[in-house]
């Protein structure tokens, strides 16, 4: 795959950040259940390497839209695991195993987010007492924890397959 | 069966299986209203001795408040104060305060500053000794009869017969 960006990688960031947002807006009512790790996992496949660009432009979105807060450094670190991840295991074409490994993601999200939790709020001395709070923080998250992992799990085994579709097809088309 | 399939089967239930671990933690150490750690619950079971005595004190209140109807308002109480040291100094307020700061300002031989939040005074400084979190590690906890108070000073209410205890408490 070239390196340099074509004017079609553009194209596709535009519609993985247009289509990220709008399905987070969507179904922004829903907690935790989101379309963010669907696309950015059929856009690793779709991208390769290059999809990694979309999380800045997308967590820079989202900043400009709720303010910027310490969401911002755990957005800027955990979704790009999720696109390595994607892409470390781009030959598999498993239905099942994407959709383990979006909900694995999702039941791991909170405790991935706890280091930037506990680094931003520690202060000199207190790094015990800052752990404790992580350790909290994360334990309250838990519940949402699980409705991402069995979200995230039901939306890649009903999706999976109908996107990768048109993912092909796309790839076909534009050739 | 095929050795792909196999370990997918295992995964699905690594994922159910850690799903269900997630809860069980969650259950474990899910967040309390009144969050009492060991150092607390020594604390709250001193002055649930200190309590028992009072209740009897208080009903004999009580019976000379039905004597006298003219008492409604007033209310006794004990304000304690342990420092850093462990020491405790109480202060017996007899008063018509609805909440504990005014009850504070009223005794005597009391003295604290802090600084004002959105939820009322911040305690730092008691009997002169600071405890600000930032700085000293430290603060100054409230407890209502030995339980974890869950007001500042300016919203908790005072109620006759209760003891109310500032105590230093180190963070871990």
């Amino acid at each position: 795959m070239d390196k340099k960006f074509s004017i079609k990688d553009i194209a596709y960031i535009g519609m993985a950040v247009a289509l990220i947002e709008t399905c987070k807006m969507a179904l922004a009512f829903l907690p935790n259940i989101e379309l963010t790790s669907l696309w950015l996992v059929m856009f690793t496949l779709l991208m390769g390497w290059k999809a990694l660009i979309i999380v800045p432009i997308f967590v820079a979105i989202e900043a400009s839209l709720y303010g910027p807060h310490v969401w911002v450094i755990m957005y800027l670190y955990v979704w790009p695991l999720l696109i390595i991840l994607s892409h470390t295991f781009r030959k598999n074409t498993n239905v099942l195993f994407w959709a383990l490994l979006s909900g694995f993601f999702g039941l791991f999200f909170g405790a991935l987010c706890t280091p930037a939790q506990v680094i931003f709020f520690t202060k000199p001395d207190t790094f015990n007492a800052a752990l404790k709070a992580g350790f909290a923080w994360w334990v309250a998250g838990i519940p949402y924890d699980v409705v991402h992992a069995i979200g995230n799990f039901s939306i890649m085994l009903v999706l999976y397959t109908p996107i990768q579709f048109a993912v092909n097809k796309l790839e076909t088309i534009s050739h | 069966m095929e050795k792909k399939t196999r370990n997918l089967l295992i995964g699905l239930g690594a994922f159910v299986a850690l799903i269900v671990i997630a809860l069980i933690v969650f259950n474990m150490y899910k967040p309390q209203s009144q969050p009492a750690t060991a150092a607390e619950t020594e604390i709250a079971a001193e002055e649930t001795a200190t309590a028992d005595e009072q209740t009897a004190e208080d009903v004999a209140d009580d019976e000379q408040a039905d004597d006298d109807q003219n008492a409604d308002d007033i209310k006794n109480i004990v304000i304690e104060v342990k420092d850093s040291e462990g020491n405790v100094t109480s202060y017996e307020v007899t008063t018509d305060a609805e909440f504990l700061r005014q009850a504070m300002d009223e005794a005597e031989g009391l003295t604290y500053d802090g600084s004002d939040s959105e939820y009322g005074m911040m305690v730092e400084v008691v009997n002169g000794e600071q405890a600000i979190y930032s700085e000293d590690n430290a603060y100054w906890a409230f407890y209502v009869n030995g339980e974890y108070g869950n007001y500042g000073i300016d919203s908790q209410p005072v109620t006759d017969g209760d003891t109310y205890s500032i105590v230093y408490e180190a963070a871990n």
